[in-house]
């Protein structure tokens, strides 16, 4: 089994709904010059009503701004938002191909929980996310939607690029959605893997990992396209993937790091360059013990003493379940445009791992590439490295 | 840069990607199970018995699988039958090579529900900790992938109607790509937790799985795959790809399968594979199967792909989602088109 080259795929557009922001510029300033929000309560009542139900979430008004339709189809809201916003910014022209492949780890599961309240007698499907997108924006190119859990939007961004490899669409609009739903929070309070506080990866007092929720999605097409098409602005170059799974608990990540490692070296090699030309790593980071130890022991094995600048995004963000390996990516092309690694939320840092975080904003850092992972329940394991292409700033 | 050149497996939709073999077939379905009995099977007249009807003991044994989804005993069953077809040794086939694509729409539904039930009830403290993990829609695909040490990926499709189809289309990606050497790709589904809306039928629990690997020199299996949405655009798209890819096939007949929920778009679907496969020199032979109307959830789009591939016919399977989203898989039972 040997992954082949990838044609270089650039990201020409970005969509994003957040609570750090509704655009690049937005989240880029939440991140470089404010500190990590506090995180609040939802506004559902049965969800406040679990023991610790508090995390980064929009407010009333902006929910109310996404969406579409009746009921509380939130993530598909999401989703058919920000993908507008992402196919805007790309500009490609009339007639294109466009594909979508969303990823999302419960879909619109409270609209469902709402539908079974009023008639239990009637079941349907939950995810409709990639669905919702291709009908909103009438598109003609492959629809698809990944359910990995909290890997979910990097293994869309991955199926994207697969599409695109292939010739299957000219554009393809990839990222992922979530929000919060009962039934997990509900099995998160039940597992104890929830921080009262905040969340705090790599932090000594992390106690487990706080919710978010929006949806990130960016514009994929492939760099020989987008410059024949005289696309000029890229935000980033995707190179490399490396996927593999655990296959060993349900819930727990395999503590011995050798797939999650497996992933990353893969998605290096796939981009044909060496751990030294990487230097950015947004990685899961949930500020769980096991994850952030087991990701943190993987990274230092990779990168060895000379670690790039790590940023957890999840301390400003929360943990957007299918959202976040999508939003580290977004990111993660961010980062590289500007050339600038912000500041991670402080922390008392835990010993155990041993991470490089950036104490003040690192501006000219000549990162290069860029190494996203995400990893989720069941073991599935997802790495994604990108390059900067100087486009954007 | 890249460290290599493109690899014609990119080149585009103009050439044809190398062909995917079913190595094997595995089948659990009310009254249906295995290869002998898809081949053979009537599935127009194919009509689940009432009650319950799956005995997880004969396919995995007893124990191991107490927590699990009915639905992820259901594919742990039909991945051993896929890899017991094959001839395939499962202990070998596992590793790092091995990944897994599953397709659903109703797996753990009624996990969902008892979860918010004991939570509104008795609290958080009346959930299992042991059951709690199940709210998540992929841990039917991974407690079957635990089972099977598939640790090249574990990915589960959840589009409506057609996650099945998906599921294929991803695992086919994916061995192109090198991301792994044998893929188990299928569906697998619970019991929803109630009728479905607008489904037919009353939906049922099953699974059907793949086993598929790249192909030798003139062997049959997956050509093509092709995807798209029936805009005026899209459709006009779909046509010219599948015609293309029935022309491949060199076949005096090619049969045609149509999944959709609604009659309206299943016949719609089912000209647009006809019209295609005239378009590409052969004649159309509808394989109707009492699933084309959705009623096995993401499984239903397999059964006649399974049958199709279980015989050897050259094939266009296809579903529609009730969103118009659309995946269609090419089967030659010769190998790759010229």
């Amino acid at each position: 089994m040997t992954a082949s080259a990838m044609p270089s795929l650039v990201v020409s557009g970005l969509g994003l709904v957040s609570p750090l922001g509704w655009d690049a510029e937005a989240i880029w300033s939440a991140l470089a010059d404010r500190g990590p929000p506090e995180p609040s309560a939802l506004g559902i009542p049965e969800i406040d009503a679990l023991p610790i139900h508090r995390g980064y979430y929009l407010t009333l008004e902006e929910r109310a701004r996404c969406a579409g339709g009746p009921g509380p189809a939130r993530a598909s809201d999401y989703a058919v938002m920000a993908a507008r916003a992402a196919l805007a910014e790309a500009g490609i022209e009339p007639g294109a191909t466009v594909g979508v492949v969303m990823g999302s780890g419960m879909g619109d599961a409270e609209a469902w929980r709402v539908a079974r309240r009023d008639d239990p007698s009637r079941d349907d499907v939950i995810f409709r996310t990639a669905e919702r997108v291709g009908a909103a924006l009438d598109l003609d190119g492959p629809t698809l939607e990944i359910a990995a859990a909290c890997a979910a939007g990097g293994y869309a961004i991955a199926t994207a690029a697969m599409l695109l490899r292939s010739g299957e669409a000219d554009l393809v609009l990839c990222g992922g959605a979530d929000a919060p739903s009962f039934h997990a929070l509900a099995a998160f309070n039940r597992l104890g893997a929830l921080d009262p506080e905040r969340c705090r990866p790599f932090d000594v007092r992390r106690a487990g990992t706080m919710f978010g929720e929006g949806a990130a999605v960016l514009a994929l097409e492939r760099a020989d396209a987008f410059a024949r098409r005289g696309g000029a602005r890229a935000y980033a170059r995707l190179e490399g993937v490396g996927m593999s799974c655990d296959a060993e608990h349900p819930t727990a990540p395999a503590q011995d790091g050798v797939q999650v490692e497996r992933a990353a070296r893969a998605a290096l090699a796939e981009a044909g360059i060496g751990p030294d030309a990487c230097g950015a790593v947004l990685p899961h980071a949930t500020g769980t013990q096991l994850n952030d130890r087991q990701e943190s022991a993987a990274l230092a094995r990779i990168f060895g003493a000379e670690q790039p600048w790590s940023l957890p995004l999840k301390a400003f963000a929360g943990h957007g379940g299918g959202m976040s390996g999508a939003l580290s990516t977004l990111v993660a092309a961010l980062v590289l445009a500007r050339d600038a690694m912000p500041a991670a939320a402080p922390i008392e840092a835990d010993p155990d791992c041993p991470v490089r975080l950036a104490p003040t904003l690192v501006e000219n850092a000549a990162l290069g590439h860029a190494l996203v992972s995400a990893y989720a329940f069941g073991g599935a394991n997802i790495s994604l490295v990108l390059r900067g292409t100087g486009g954007h700033s | 840069m890249n460290a290599q050149p493109d690899r014609t497996v990119f080149a585009g939709p103009d050439a044809p990607d190398p062909v995917l073999a079913v190595r094997g077939v595995g089948i659990v379905l009310p009254g249906l199970c295995g290869r002998a009995e898809i081949a053979a099977a009537d599935l127009a007249a194919y009509a689940p018995p009432a009650g319950a009807w799956f005995d997880p003991e004969p396919f995995i044994g007893r124990r191991g699988h107490k927590y699990f989804t009915e639905a992820a005993r259901l594919a742990s069953a039909a991945i051993g039958l896929a890899l017991a077809d094959g001839g395939l040794d499962p202990h070998a086939a596992s590793g790092d090579g091995l990944g897994i694509a599953l397709g659903t729409n109703f797996a753990g539904h009624r996990v969902l529900a008892e979860i918010e039930r004991a939570t509104l009830e008795e609290g958080v403290a009346g959930l299992s900790p042991l059951t709690a993990p199940l709210f998540s829609i992929n841990l039917s695909a991974c407690l079957a992938g635990i089972r099977s040490r598939a640790a090249a990926f574990n990915v589960t499709l959840v589009d409506p109607a057609v996650a099945g189809l998906a599921a294929i289309v991803f695992a086919r990606r994916a061995l192109l790509a090198g991301y792994a050497d044998r893929v188990l790709a299928g569906a697998c589904e619970d019991e929803p937790a109630a009728p479905v809306a607008n489904a037919r039928d009353p939906s049922r629990s099953g699974a059907c799985v793949l086993a598929l690997e790249p192909a030798g020199p003139g062997e049959g299996g997956i050509v093509a795959a092709v995807g798209g949405r029936l805009t005026p655009a899209g459709r006009a798209r779909l046509a010219a790809r599948l015609a293309a890819a029935a022309r491949g096939l060199r076949a005096a007949d090619v049969a045609i399968s149509a999944t959709a929920l609604d009659p309206d778009a299943r016949e719609d679907l089912a000209a647009l594979l006809a019209d295609a496969v005239r378009a590409g020199g052969a004649s159309p032979s509808r394989l109707a199967s009492s699933t084309d109307a959705g009623g096995l959830g993401a499984v239903s789009p397999l059964v006649p792909l399974a049958q199709c591939a279980a015989r050897g016919r050259n094939a266009v399977v296809a579903g529609a989602s009730p969103y118009g989203a659309v995946h269609a898989i090419v089967l030659s039972r010769h190998g790759a088109p010229a």
